[in-house]
C-alpha cells in the first residue's frame, strides 16, 4: 500500500454547458514532486481549485482525501489549515507592503491582540534563508523582481507549515537563472519532506524535477506514470490525442505580396527588464492568407498584436512596414485603424463591446468619420450600413436597436467583426476569435474568414486552440517567451499538433526531437 | 373569455412598456408624488402658475449646469466644482462690470473665455494626466472659493448693469398684442414648437417604418405624440400666461436642444457614451479618450459660465456664497432624470426635468418654511435614493 498524501477520486465538475472535469483521479505520494500537464483548458486549474477549496465541497462530485481522511473544504482557509498552499501564476503579493508584512498577511502573529513584529521579523529572516533569498525583511515587495517575489510566495507558504505545495505555471515569467533557482529550491524542499504539485507547460522543467507525471486532457485523466518511464513525445501525443474531425471549412488560398511586415520588434517588460514582453520579433503577413499565431498563454501573442495596433502601453522598438513602405509605429489604435489595421480582442466583452449600447452604435463606433454629412452623423446612412453588415455576417438580432448585452456570444462576435470591417482594414488581427462561442457559430466565423480572404483582406489569427490553428491557417508562427520560435507552412511542412506544441513548449529548430 | 384574454394581454403589454421605460416612468412618478404632496401640504400654494413660473426661473441656473453635468457623469467622471465655479465666475463678471466699468458684451466674452480656461485645466488633469475627477474638481472647488474671496474680499459686488441682468430676469417683450393678458411672442413660439415636434415625430415614424425598425402600434404612437404635445403646451402656458418666456428659460431650452442634438448626431456625443460604457473598448475602437474628456470639460465649463451669467443677472450682485451646492442639485437632478452614476447612460431632457424636480423640492420646502436642517436631510436622502435606484436597476439588467 502506497503512502498517499493526496487522493482525489472520481472528481467531476461541471459549469453551465461544459464538463470541466470528468471523473478525474489524481493521487500524489508523500514527499514526491508530481507534475500535472495538459493543454490550455484541459482542466488543470479547475482541479487545483477543487483541491484548494475555491470550489467548495458540494459544487463538484467525488472524494478528496488528505492523509487518507476525507476533506470537505468550503474555502481556501480550510485547505490552508490542512497544509495545502497554492501559488498562482499571477502573484498574490501586495506590492506596496514589505516582505515581512506580505509573508504574514492574513495570518498575523499576535501577542495580546496586537501584531508581534519582533517575532514576525525574526521568522521572516529565517524563512528568507530557507528559500535562499537575499533580501531584507523590510524591503518593499514592489521593488523586487518576479523571481524573488515567487520565492517570497513560497516563504509565505512555508510560514504556514505547508505539507503540500502547489505551483501553477511558476516559471512562465521568470528568466532562466531565476527558473534554475526555483527548481533547485523545490528539490531542496522535497528533501525536507514537502510534497509538491508542479503545473507547467515547459516539459524540460517537468522532466528535470518530477518523480511522477499526470496528464490531463479535456477534463479527463489520461495517465499517471513515474517520470522515468516517460518521454517528451509520449507526453505530447497524450496531451493532444484527440481526433480531428472536419470542423473547418479549409480553403487553399494563394498568398500574394507582403502586406504587413514587422522587423526587430521588441517591447520592454516594465516589471522585469531582463525578460522583454517581445524579443526581436520579425514576421510577415501576405495578401490573401490566413496566418495563424500559436503559442501558450503568456507567450506574447496578444502583446504582439496590441503593440502593432498601438494599444499597448509600452512602446515598441523596431520597424513596421505596410504594403512595402515603412510607416510610423502606432501610438494609438486610431492611427492603426486609419492605416488599415484592424484588431479584435480576445475578450470581446471587456475590450470589444459597449454592452449597454445597441448593435448599430457598436457597429459604427470605429467609423463614424465616414458617416458624417456636414459634421453630423447621417443616421440614415448609419442604419443602411449596419443593416448591410447584419445581413452580410448573418448576425441574429431582433433589431439593430437591441443592446449588445442581450446577444449570444457568437452574435456579439459578429458585431465586433462588423465594427472592424466597416473601418475597411487591409489586415485584420483576430485574437481568439471563437473563444466562448458554440460550435455552429464557430463554423460561421471560419467561413466568414474565408470570405474576407476572397475580398483581399489578410487575416492574422491568434488562437490557443490547436485544431483551429491547424484547420484554418495557411501558415503558422509559433511563439514562445516573446519570440517567434517556429514557422510552419501549409503544404510544405508537416503541420501537426505535436509539431506546434514542440515549438510552443520552447523547442528549437536545431534540437533533436 | 376572449375578452379576458385580450385584457390580460393588453395589461402585459402595458406592464412591459412601463418596465422598458423605467427611467421615464419613474421620473414622471417622482414628479407627480412630489408635486401633489406639496400641493396638498401647502394648501394649493405650490401649483399656482405664479409659483411654477417662479420655480422655472429658479431652476434655470442649475438646469443649465445639469445639461453638461450629464455628459460628465455619463463619461464616468464628476464635477464637484460647478457651484463654486459659478460663484467665482459671477464674482469675476460683477467685478468687471462694477469695478472696471466694462460693458456687457465684453464682460460676457471674458466670462466665456474663463469658462474655456477652467475646462482646459480640468481636461488636462483628468483627461490627459488621468487624475481622478472627483479629487481634481474638489481641489478646484476650494480654489474657486478662495478666488471668489480674493476678488470680492468677502463683500458682495453689484449691482450689475441693466443689460447684463436681462439674461437673468428679463422676459420676451410683447410685440403686437401689448394689452393682452398673455405674452403673444411666447405663445407664438409655443405653437411653433408644438408644430415642429409633431412634424419631426411623424417624419421619424415614417422613416423607421420604411427601414422596418418601428416599434409599437400606430395608435400608441398617436397617443404618445398627443401626450407630449400637450405637455409642451402645459409647461409653456405656465409662462405664457404670466410674464412670458424669460431669457433664462430660452437659454436653457437652446442649450438643451443643442446638447440633445450633439449627443445623438455627432461623433463626440457617441464617444462620450462609449467611454462611459466601456473606456477600454472605446480606445480600441480608435477613440481618443483623452481628447474626448477634454472636450467634455470644456463644454461643461463654458455652460457653467453661461449659468453664472444667468444667475448673476437674476440676483444682480455677486456674493461670496453664491452657487454653494449647485453642483449637488445638478448631479442629483441628472441621476433622478435617468443618468447612470455608473456611466454610459443618460439623456439631456431627463437631466433638465430631474433638476427642475429638485428645484421643486427646494421651492416646496421653502413654502413650508422648513429650515435648512430639514432641507439638507431631505436632499441628501433623495440623492441617496436616486443613486440606489439607478445602481440596483443596472444590476438587475446585468444579470
Amino acid at each position: 500500500m502506497e503512502d498517499y498524501i493526496l487522493q482525489m477520486e472520481h472528481i467531476t465538475k461541471t459549469f453551465p454547458g461544459v464538463k470541466a472535469l470528468d471523473d478525474v483521479n489524481f493521487n500524489v505520494k508523500r514527499g514526491e514532486i508530481h507534475s500535472l500537464v495538459g493543454e490550455n483548458g484541459a482542466g488543470k486549474s479547475t482541479l487545483m481549485k477543487v483541491l484548494s477549496g475555491v470550489y467548495p465541497k458540494g459544487s463538484y462530485t467525488g472524494k478528496l482525501l488528505i492523509d487518507g481522511e476525507e476533506q470537505s473544504f468550503s474555502g481556501i482557509k480550510d485547505s490552508e489549515k490542512a497544509g495545502v498552499a497554492i501559488i498562482y501564476q499571477e502573484l498574490g503579493l501586495v506590492r506596496s507592503l514589505n516582505v515581512c508584512e506580505n509573508v504574514f498577511l492574513g495570518s498575523e502573529k499576535k501577542k495580546g491582540g496586537f501584531i508581534d513584529w519582533d517575532f514576525e521579523y525574526k521568522r521572516t529572516k529565517e524563512l528568507m534563508q530557507e528559500v535562499q533569498l537575499d533580501v531584507k525583511a523590510d524591503e518593499k515587495v514592489g521593488t523586487l523582481g518576479t523571481g524573488k517575489q515567487q520565492l517570497i510566495e513560497i516563504a509565505k507558504a512555508l510560514s504556514k507549515d505547508v505539507k503540500l505545495l502547489i505551483l501553477d505555471e511558476p516559471t512562465s515569467s521568470l528568466t532562466e537563472k531565476d527558473t534554475d533557482n526555483l527548481l533547485e529550491l523545490l528539490l531542496t524542499l522535497k528533501d525536507r519532506g514537502i510534497t509538491c504539485i508542479y503545473i507547467s507547460h515547459k516539459l524540460n522543467e517537468v522532466f528535470r524535477i518530477s518523480d511522477s507525471i499526470t496528464i490531463l486532457r479535456d477534463g479527463k485523466t489520461i495517465a499517471t506514470k513515474p517520470a522515468a518511464n516517460m518521454n517528451v513525445q509520449e507526453i505530447i501525443s497524450s496531451m493532444v490525442g484527440r481526433e480531428l474531425t472536419n470542423r473547418f471549412p479549409k480553403q487553399e488560398h494563394k498568398a500574394g505580396e507582403v502586406v504587413l511586415e514587422v522587423k526587430n520588434w521588441t517591447v520592454e517588460n516594465p516589471e522585469n527588464p531582463e525578460k522583454p514582453l517581445l524579443d526581436d520579433v520579425c514576421f510577415q503577413v501576405r495578401k490573401g492568407e490566413i496566418l495563424g499565431v500559436a503559442g501558450l498563454m503568456g507567450a506574447g501573442r496578444t502583446e504582439l498584436a496590441m503593440s502593432i495596433f498601438g494599444a499597448l502601453q509600452q512602446h515598441a522598438t523596431g520597424q513596421l512596414f505596410l504594403e512595402g513602405k515603412e510607416i510610423k509605429k502606432m501610438k494609438h489604435p486610431r492611427e492603426a485603424i486609419k492605416a488599415g489595421i484592424g484588431y479584435l480582442s480576445e475578450d470581446r466583452k471587456r475590450y470589444g463591446l459597449i454592452l449597454d449600447s445597441d448593435v448599430r452604435t457598436n457597429t459604427t463606433l470605429a467609423s463614424l468619420d465616414k458617416l458624417l454629412r456636414g459634421g453630423v452623423i447621417d443616421t440614415n446612412l448609419e442604419t443602411r450600413k449596419t443593416k448591410e453588415y447584419i445581413e452580410k455576417l448573418g448576425t441574429k438580432t431582433p433589431s439593430m436597436f437591441q443592446l449588445a448585452r442581450n446577444l449570444s456570444g457568437g452574435n456579439q462576435q459578429k458585431v465586433v467583426i462588423a465594427k472592424a470591417l466597416l473601418a475597411e482594414p487591409k489586415v485584420l488581427i483576430l485574437d481568439e476569435p471563437t473563444r466562448g462561442i458554440d460550435v455552429g457559430a464557430k463554423y460561421e466565423i471560419y467561413q466568414l474568414m474565408n470570405e474576407l480572404i476572397d475580398q483581399g483582406i489578410s487575416i492574422v489569427m491568434i488562437s490557443s486552440e490547436l485544431p483551429e490553428i491547424i484547420g484554418m491557417s495557411d501558415r503558422i508562427y509559433i511563439m514562445y517567451e516573446g519570440k517567434i520560435r517556429g514557422e510552419l507552412n501549409s503544404g510544405v511542412d508537416e503541420i501537426t499538433q505535436e509539431n506546434i506544441l514542440y515549438y510552443a513548449a520552447g523547442g528549437k529548430k536545431e534540437d533533436d526531437k | 373569455m376572449t375578452n379576458n384574454k385580450s385584457d390580460s394581454n393588453a395589461a402585459k403589454k402595458i406592464g412591459l412598456m412601463l418596465t422598458n421605460n423605467f427611467d421615464k416612468v419613474s421620473l414622471f412618478a417622482e414628479m407627480l408624488i412630489i408635486f401633489v404632496t406639496f400641493q396638498i401640504v401647502t394648501d394649493g400654494l405650490f401649483m399656482t402658475s405664479r409659483n411654477l413660473s417662479n420655480l422655472l426661473m429658479q431652476g434655470a441656473t442649475c438646469s443649465i449646469i445639469a445639461v453638461t453635468m450629464m455628459l460628465v457623469i455619463v463619461s464616468q467622471n464628476a464635477d464637484l466644482s460647478a457651484g463654486s465655479a459659478l460663484g467665482f465666475i459671477g464674482c469675476f463678471a460683477a467685478a468687471m462690470q462694477v469695478q472696471q466699468n466694462v460693458n456687457t458684451p465684453l464682460t460676457i466674452v471674458s466670462v466665456l473665455v474663463v469658462g474655456v480656461l477652467i475646462g482646459l485645466w480640468h481636461g488636462f488633469w483628468i483627461g490627459y494626466k488621468k487624475l481622478p475627477a472627483f479629487i481634481v474638481t474638489y481641489a478646484s472647488q476650494l480654489i474657486f472659493k478662495g478666488g471668489t474671496l480674493l476678488i470680492g474680499d468677502g463683500m458682495s459686488i453689484g449691482p450689475v448693469s441693466k443689460s447684463f441682468s436681462t439674461f437673468g430676469n428679463g422676459y420676451l417683450p410683447k410685440v403686437i398684442l401689448k394689452d393682452a393678458s398673455f405674452n403673444d411672442i411666447s405663445l407664438f413660439i409655443t405653437i411653433i414648437a408644438m408644430v415642429i415636434y409633431v412634424v419631426i415625430a411623424f417624419r421619424s415614424r415614417m422613416k423607421s417604418k420604411k427601414t422596418g425598425t418601428a416599434s409599437g402600434s400606430d395608435a400608441l404612437f398617436a397617443l404618445k405624440t398627443i401626450f407630449i404635445t400637450a405637455v409642451i403646451f402645459i409647461v409653456c402656458s405656465i409662462m405664457v400666461f404670466q410674464q412670458g418666456f424669460s431669457y433664462a428659460i430660452i437659454i436653457l431650452a437652446v442649450l438643451g436642444l443643442l446638447f440633445a442634438f450633439i449627443v445623438k448626431y455627432t461623433p463626440f456625443g457617441r464617444y462620450v457614451f462609449a467611454i462611459g460604457g466601456n473606456a477600454e473598448a472605446a480606445k480600441l475602437s480608435g477613440i481618443s479618450v483623452e481628447k474626448t474628456v477634454m472636450m467634455i470639460y470644456i463644454f461643461h465649463s463654458v455652460v457653467t459660465a453661461i449659468a453664472a451669467i444667468v444667475f448673476l443677472g437674476r440676483v444682480g450682485q455677486a456674493t461670496a456664497s453664491a452657487g454653494t451646492s449647485f453642483e449637488f442639485i445638478a448631479i442629483t437632478g441628472c441621476v433622478v432624470g435617468g443618468t447612470s452614476i455608473l456611466g454610459g447612460r443618460g439623456n439631456v431632457l431627463g437631466a433638465i426635468v430631474g433638476t427642475m424636480i429638485m428645484t421643486g423640492l427646494d421651492n416646496g420646502m421653502s413654502l413650508l418654511n422648513l429650515g435648512a436642517t430639514w432641507q439638507y436631510i431631505v436632499k441628501g436622502l433623495v440623492l441617496m435614493l436616486a443613486i440606489a435606484l439607478d445602481v440596483m436597476s443596472k444590476k438587475g439588467k446585468a444579470n
